[in-house]
């Protein structure tokens, strides 16, 4: 099987992984280069692989960097229907799912005094075979996964296959259901539509396919689609948006607004929005245009609720029900795990069976009817695991020969006309397969019922989101994730209640208490965030923490709100100590203009450019052949956060720690800087401005002639250059940048095997003492210049892409060279929107930023 | 009776007498004197501790971060460097304006300065993250052609603190060889040589007198513009950068005056107490301390002064950071220190505008040691605060001191007392022929001194 | 140099310096005074001329000032680096380092010069040098031809030295 895939990755001239020569299974101990390299190999270039992410059910297309048979960084894949080239912070936060130091490194069984111990793979499988075979039913417990593997269950004799994932959007589903016949979700058009409804959701951070949505909506808003959010509490897609609507009534001229223009309405997972949607969608001449069902999503079979039957076999594949539901496993006679990393279920189980991350495994994935994402190992396995789908075919007494054989029978079906290794290989190195589908309409029926009033309840009524970082629960232990700060409440590695500012008095509660969360018998204690934009009488709180056995990063941490359910709570402050870890000093501007926006139409122009700021005591330097600028668009920032993890992962930052974080020692090179207002006091109406902050390149830079020992200098295209082994560690550079954008080690940060083999091999990985910033992705500067004189060309517009800049869902961030007046980055320049931060100081910075803009609806 | 005898009350202080009691003050220690030493030994291993765990662990084991990367070492840096400029000023600055009850204080407050100056250089090796490679700030060709970024105001702190050590520590050693060779003259045996080596064979020939008191004069010249100098280019490390509060062109006089007013302090704190353990109560009267007291009263004055135009310019210049800035030291969140500071070192020395304060003891030693906190506040709360409230509101922060930073202060506060008590037992802590020079001369005219003959060299 | 010389011991700076005076007058020989503090009277008399220590003096510091020039710009030409977009050559911070330059190599240079024309550092104190003469005792030396030695020895006694010893010079 690995010499046909050496040869055939051959043809295709992407490279081969080194580390296939030799077919074992087990990892090598130690990774050493080649004197002489495979043919494929070339040492310092790095190898592209093309597969999916399973982050989460949207299935964006991503490509894995590979360098000597590591797997470094993962991105998105530009020609992928779904992502378009963005990809989300959990997906960029993929790669420590693969490097965990927690990963399961043996098969577990569990003894007879009922803990789980170390076994042979053949022990493992006798005993799960056995455990199977014993029991009166078999339950197979899987997330999204239609496609091969779904199938593959399928023939499972007699078991029976629960598609469980905690956000399934049951609510959605049966609304669409009970108005339309399907009960299924629908894709949205977003990029037609020029007037976005959202009721609650958040289709900027995790609602079904975030990055597809952020595409959308971005190039919607090019063309001067508004955006109106309602609910009772203001995300952070609302905070993108141009109007919030608090409250649980929505505006009485809504349906007229949407008729004006193409529009679309979406509804959270909320029963009584998504049957008002559906009826708005319908009567504004939204269905069937932006809103439409042509295809199914892989969602539409899931379950957030199951429960094992007594005496019923369960086995959990690469799913941990319960985090969400600890019950649900109650009453199984035996329980097999299938997981990459140890969880809650896998704590649970009678055997362990250590498998595959996804980039190392086979695999498919439809997250869209006639969307097929193809998943292929972008290296070897870092640990003894096994593939996901060889072992179902053992533990099922299936016949075939393994999983990739039974992938590629697949793929032969779905496209029988083609020349099959030539579809396959032309699918691996696309990422995928996807073929138009056949059109359909509905109507909204007329037994569609209208929504229900919202019951008075005593008590507050709670809501719980899958977090930004975190989602369902799943990112929690990865440590980029955790170390991500929230933009609404910019709080780290904590769960948090956010509360409305007048309830918080009425309760003498300040952000930071800890408070007890109660309804009914289950209660959690979580300390609060004082945050005006939720509705007062309303609660929030971001599920995803409170684990127990996922690992050194995630036990321990924040609380389980999933206990809670979804009836009214109760809340009481429990003590006063102040216990909230928060990146950021101030919520106000204070009119500093650093994050600023704009009302259109309204507000006067931004002011003109004036000459004064100009003038200068020293000579001009030249930038003879390059100068490197960014720009930044505030209008199409999301604030999702993928730039602040794709950094991380780029640039060998480390992850501190929450107690660090407390400290303010927190080192993320970008950051994004969230302000309620612009001003001295929250305004009215409530809105919240961000920006994104990096090393803003100046080139009148305060911190270079402060530096005794010359490591901070200016280079010759206009870069700021730290060289970090002249640093001496004064840190006077970091006190005089008026952005305070330097991070110094204040230790030597740890990374515990194997956490340090997706360290960047072209990026230096700092010892402490030693000031580090953003560097523009130098590196890649360097090898775009390389690869350019290597095929004897002149570097062109988009050759470079920094890390942040790649990952953007909405392409927020351009850079390029400033001194070619026909690069995009030198005409969004010129935008009229354009500012930049503390440009009265006469640091003249390469980053400009362009306004964001509030479009009156 | 003459301005020279004026300062010096006891009339029974001739040449004899000199000699006999400042010799007598290096016999060999009472037991409380090793008590104290192991005291300071004990302190200085803690500080020594402190800085080992952060040399093995790097620098987050303080308190310092993001924003305020700078807290209790440069606090404590400046601290030292300001305490060390009153020495100078005694021993050279009034040398060159004659003004005569100098002459008994100015060895301790020269010792001071030495001291003071030893201790401040710890500093700029204890915060640096990499302490290892500091020689790269010594200008000299390195990795290949590069030489240390001169244009950098630490640069400038490496020359001026390094030549303040020098210069100081020259003047020190130099104005002590005639003393030496006095106590030379009264050792015996490895004592003898040991100070007989330290002499350089001094006789005190005319001629060895004529190029002594020349390069002594030109010494106080040279050491005169670096009093002014030294702390001025300490208070640039603040100046020269952009954040608001220390973007100030005031912070020149005010550091050298807050430097004078905090060494004058120092000074009394060591010399009181000193005066008081050796005897030498008609060596150093109630009249030359009541002169510092003066000469605090105008430096607190002045201190003063800067406080008020600080914060006046800040309002001025309608500057939306300095305002807030200056709004957020006076009712922030480190507003206690602030007014704190006021209050010791504006408010306690202008007791000494009270005759019966200035000639009190007990008055002297509790405002010098107010004066000490205050100065040492006055530059934590340069430092946090601009620092800590800078342009950009989301990234504001505070900063709290943690065990190390405190251990290596009492660490460095225990570092220079030992060279205090070390020097007090091994050199003659007042200037025996300075002493001399103001006293009536043996055998001549009443009232007639040395120092009345003198003519400018 | 070979010599003797005779040491008369004073008790009283205004017989020291009549003592002087009279020395001079009758031409005894060379004269030094020792004294445990300086005496610019009698400096005075002595005619001697001002100390060559203020050349050192100017000589160290106008070299301080060119090499605390020349090191910066020098520096700046061998590396040449753009920090903060100022000039190269930034003569407002190099005047600092200069500065400092100039009293650095003059307070060595004046020490050094001390010194030098001191004749310090001494391996021994000159023979004959008596312990009280940093005390309370001012001293005169007259150096003087041997067959000289008992006349100077008496007219020191005149002076109203209180004693007088011989020493080899």
């Amino acid at each position: 099987m690995e010499n046909n895939r050496r040869d055939f990755l051959k043809i295709l001239g992407i490279g081969a992984a080194a580390g296939m020569a030799g077919c074992s299974k087990t990892a090598p101990e130690r990774l050493e280069p080649y004197v002489v390299p495979p043919e494929e190999v070339v040492r310092g270039h790095p190898a592209w692989f093309r597969t999916t992410c399973r982050e989460c059910p949207a299935g964006c297309g991503m490509e894995a960097r590979v360098r000597e048979g590591r797997v470094h960084k993962v991105e998105g894949n530009p020609e992928h229907p779904v992502s378009g080239g963005g990809l989300c912070a959990r997906g960029q936060a993929a790669v420590q799912g693969l490097y965990s130091p927690d990963r399961l490194r043996t098969p577990l069984i569990r003894d007879t005094a009922g803990k789980l111990q170390p076994a042979s793979w053949e022990q493992a499988l006798k005993a799960a075979l056995e455990g199977l075979a014993k029991a009166r039913s078999v339950r197979v417990v899987t997330g999204a996964a239609r496609g091969a593997l779904e199938e593959l269950i399928r023939e499972w004799p007699g078991a029976q296959h629960v598609i469980y994932e905690p956000v399934a959007y049951e609510a959605v589903r049966e609304a669409n259901r009970q108005c339309f016949g399907v009960a299924g979700l629908p894709v949205l058009r977003f990029a037609e539509a020029r007037l976005i409804v959202l009721f609650s959701a958040d289709v900027l951070e995790t609602y079904v396919s975030p990055v597809g949505y952020a595409r959308g909506i971005q190039e919607a808003r090019r063309a001067g689609a508004r955006i109106l959010y309602h609910g009772p509490r203001l995300s952070l897609t609302g905070a993108r948006a141009d109007q919030w609507i608090p409250g649980e009534t929505p505006p009485a001229d809504l349906l007229q607004r949407m008729r004006e223009v193409p529009s679309l309405a979406v509804a959270g997972d909320d029963l009584s929005d998504a049957l008002a949607v559906n009826r708005l969608n319908s009567e504004a001449g939204a269905l069937n245009r932006t809103v439409r069902f042509d295809r199914g999503s892989a969602l539409d079979s899931a379950v957030s609720k199951f429960e094992a039957a007594a005496g019923e076999a369960v086995v959990v594949v690469e799913a941990n029900p319960l985090h969400a539901l600890p019950a649900a496993l109650r009453n199984a006679a035996f329980v097999v795990c299938l997981s990459s990393c140890p969880t809650e279920t896998t704590a649970a189980a009678h055997v362990v069976l250590p498998v595959h991350s996804p980039l190392e495994s086979w695999g498919d994935y439809e997250p869209w009817t006639g969307i097929h994402c193809l998943q292929q190992p972008a290296m070897m396995p870092v640990f003894d695991t096994r593939e996901t789908g060889d072992l179902l075919i053992r533990l099922a007494g299936l016949k075939h020969a393994s999983f990739y054989e039974y992938l590629r029978a697949r793929w032969r079906k779905l496209n029988p006309q083609a020349d099959f290794e030539a579809f396959w290989a032309a699918s691996l190195k696309l990422g995928g397969w996807w073929r138009d589908v056949p059109e359909r309409t509905v109507a909204l029926s007329a037994q569609a019922p209208r929504p229900p009033e919202p019951e008075r309840q005593q008590g507050y009524r709670l809501h719980t989101y899958p977090s930004l970082t975190l989602f369902d629960g799943r990112g929690a232990n990865r440590p980029w994730l955790q170390e991500l700060p929230d933009p609404i409440s910019q709080a780290v590695w904590d769960t948090w209640v956010e509360i409305n500012p007048a309830d918080a008095a009425l309760l003498r509660i300040r952000t930071g208490n800890r408070v007890e969360v109660r309804a009914g018998g289950a209660a959690i204690q979580v300390p609060a965030c004082v945050y005006p934009g939720i509705t007062p009488g309303h609660v929030a709180i971001p599920l995803g923490q409170g684990h127990r056995g996922f690992g050194r990063y995630a036990d321990g941490v924040g609380a389980n709100p999933y206990l809670l359910g979804r009836g009214p709570v109760e809340i009481k402050r429990v003590s006063e100590r102040r216990e909230l870890v928060r990146v950021g000093g101030s919520d106000l501007q204070h009119h500093r203009e650093i994050a600023r926006s704009r009302t259109v139409p309204g507000e006067s122009k931004p002011e003109p450019h004036s000459p004064l700021h100009d003038l200068t005591l020293y000579p001009e330097h030249p930038h003879e052949q390059h100068r490197w600028g960014m720009v930044v668009d505030l209008d199409a920032c999301t604030g999702c956060g993928a730039c602040i993890t794709a950094c991380y992962a780029e640039n060998n930052i480390p992850a501190v720690g929450r107690d660090r974080v407390a400290q303010g020692r927190i080192m993320s090179w970008i950051r994004l800087e969230r302000f309620f207002g612009q001003g001295t006091a929250e305004s009215d109406p409530f809105q919240i401005d961000w920006t994104l902050v990096m090393c803003q390149q100046c080139e009148n830079a305060p911190c270079e002639p402060v530096c005794p020992v010359f490591a901070a200098y200016h280079n010759q295209e206009g870069l700021n250059g730290q060289v970090y082994n002249r640093c001496v560690g004064t840190r006077y550079c970091a006190n005089n940048c008026p952005y305070r954008v330097r991070r110094f080690n204040w230790f030597e940060y740890q990374r515990p095997g194997p956490e340090d083999w997706q360290l960047n091999p072209d990026v230096t990985v700092r010892t402490k003492g030693v000031m580090e910033k953003c560097t523009f992705c130098i590196q890649r500067i360097v090898a775009a210049k390389d690869r350019a004189r290597r095929e004897n060309r002149p570097l062109s517009d988009g050759d470079v892409v920094p890390a942040c800049a790649q990952s953007c869902p909405t392409q927020a961030i351009i850079f390029g060279d400033l001194n070619d007046k026909d690069s995009r980055v030198s005409r969004m320049a010129r935008n009229e929107r354009r500012y930049r931060i503390l440009e009265e100081l006469n640091t003249r910075p390469a980053v400009t930023y362009l306004m964001r803009e509030r479009r009156k609806v | 009776m003459s301005e020279a005898t004026a300062n010096l009350a006891a009339p029974e202080l001739n040449y004899t007498s000199v000699d006999r009691d400042l010799v007598k003050t290096m016999q060999p220690p009472r037991r409380l004197y090793y008590g104290v030493l192991a005291a300071l030994l004990a302190v200085i291993a803690l500080g020594g501790y402190a800085w080992s765990v952060q040399l093995r662990q790097g620098m987050g084991v303080a308190g310092i971060s993001s924003p305020v990367g700078w807290g209790f070492y440069i606090t404590t840096f400046v601290f030292w460097v300001g305490i060390a400029h009153s020495g100078t000023l005694i021993s050279a600055v009034l040398f060159l304006f004659r003004v005569r009850w100098r002459s008994s204080i100015y060895r301790s407050a020269e010792a001071v300065t030495v001291f003071a100056v030893l201790t401040a250089g710890l500093f700029p090796l204890i915060h640096l993250g990499r302490p290892w490679v500091a020689y790269w700030l010594m200008p000299y060709k390195q990795m290949g052609g590069l030489f240390p970024n001169f244009r950098s105001p630490l640069v400038w702190d490496v020359f001026a603190v390094s030549t303040y050590l020098t210069v100081s520590a020259l003047f020190f050693f130099t104005g002590m060889v005639p003393d030496l060779a006095i106590v030379r003259d009264r050792s015996q045996g490895w004592r003898e040589k040991v100070y007989a080596f330290l002499a350089q064979g001094w006789q005190g020939t005319n001629t060895q007198w004529k190029h002594y008191t020349a390069a002594y004069v030109f010494l106080a010249g040279l050491a005169t513009p670096l009093v002014i100098s030294v702390h001025s280019i300490v208070s640039w490390d603040f100046a020269m950068s952009l954040n608001p509060g220390w973007h100030t062109a005031i912070f020149p006089p005010y550091f050298v005056a807050g430097a004078i007013h905090s060494g004058l302090a120092m000074v009394a704190t060591i010399v009181i107490p000193m005066r008081r353990i050796f005897g030498l109560d008609a060596f150093i009267t109630r009249e030359h301390l009541a002169s510092m007291a003066k000469f605090m009263i105008m430096t607190g004055l002045i201190l003063g002064y800067s406080y008020a135009v600080e914060f006046f310019i800040a309002w001025y210049s309608n500057n939306a950071y300095e305002r807030d800035l200056f709004f957020y030291r006076a009712f922030g969140d480190y507003a206690w220190a602030l007014w704190l500071l006021v209050a010791c070192n504006v408010l306690a020395p202008s007791l000494f505008f009270f005759e019966r304060v200035r000639y009190s003891v007990r008055w002297l030693v509790t405002i010098c040691l107010l004066v000490n906190v205050g100065m040492f506040y006055e530059r934590f709360v340069i430092i946090v605060t601009s620092l800590g409230r800078g342009f950009d509101p989301f990234t504001w922060g505070l900063y709290v001191p943690r065990w190390p930073e405190v251990a290596i202060l009492a660490g460095s506060l225990a570092w220079f007392f030992l060279f205090f008590l070390l020097f007090a037992k091994a050199f003659p802590v007042v200037s025996m022929w300075e002493v001399k020079e103001q006293l009536p001369m043996p055998g001549g005219e009443a009232g007639r001194s040395a120092m009345a003959g003198k003519e400018h060299p | 140099m070979s010599g003797h010389s005779v040491i008369g011991f004073f008790a009283s700076y205004d017989l020291l310096l009549n003592a002087v005076k009279s020395a001079q007058a009758q031409r005894c020989g060379e004269i030094r005074t020792i004294s445990p503090v300086p005496l610019p009277e009698i400096s005075e008399l002595l005619g001697e001329k001002p100390s060559p220590v203020r050349r050192f003096t100017l000589a160290g510091g106008l070299l301080g000032l060119t090499v605390g020039w020349l090191l910066p710009i020098g520096s700046v030409y061998h590396y040449p680096l753009i920090v903060g977009g100022k000039p190269l050559v930034s003569l407002t911070p190099f005047a600092v380092v200069a500065y400092i330059c100039t009293i650095l190599f003059g307070a060595l240079f004046t020490v050094l010069g001390m010194l030098l024309n001191a004749r310090l550092p001494r391996i021994q104190v000159g023979r004959g040098y008596d312990p009280r003469l940093t005390g309370n005792r001012f001293g005169l030396q007259v150096i003087c031809a041997q067959r000289e030695v008992q006349e100077i020895e008496r007219k020191m006694l005149d002076f109203g030295a209180e004693e007088v010893k011989y020493v080899e010079v």
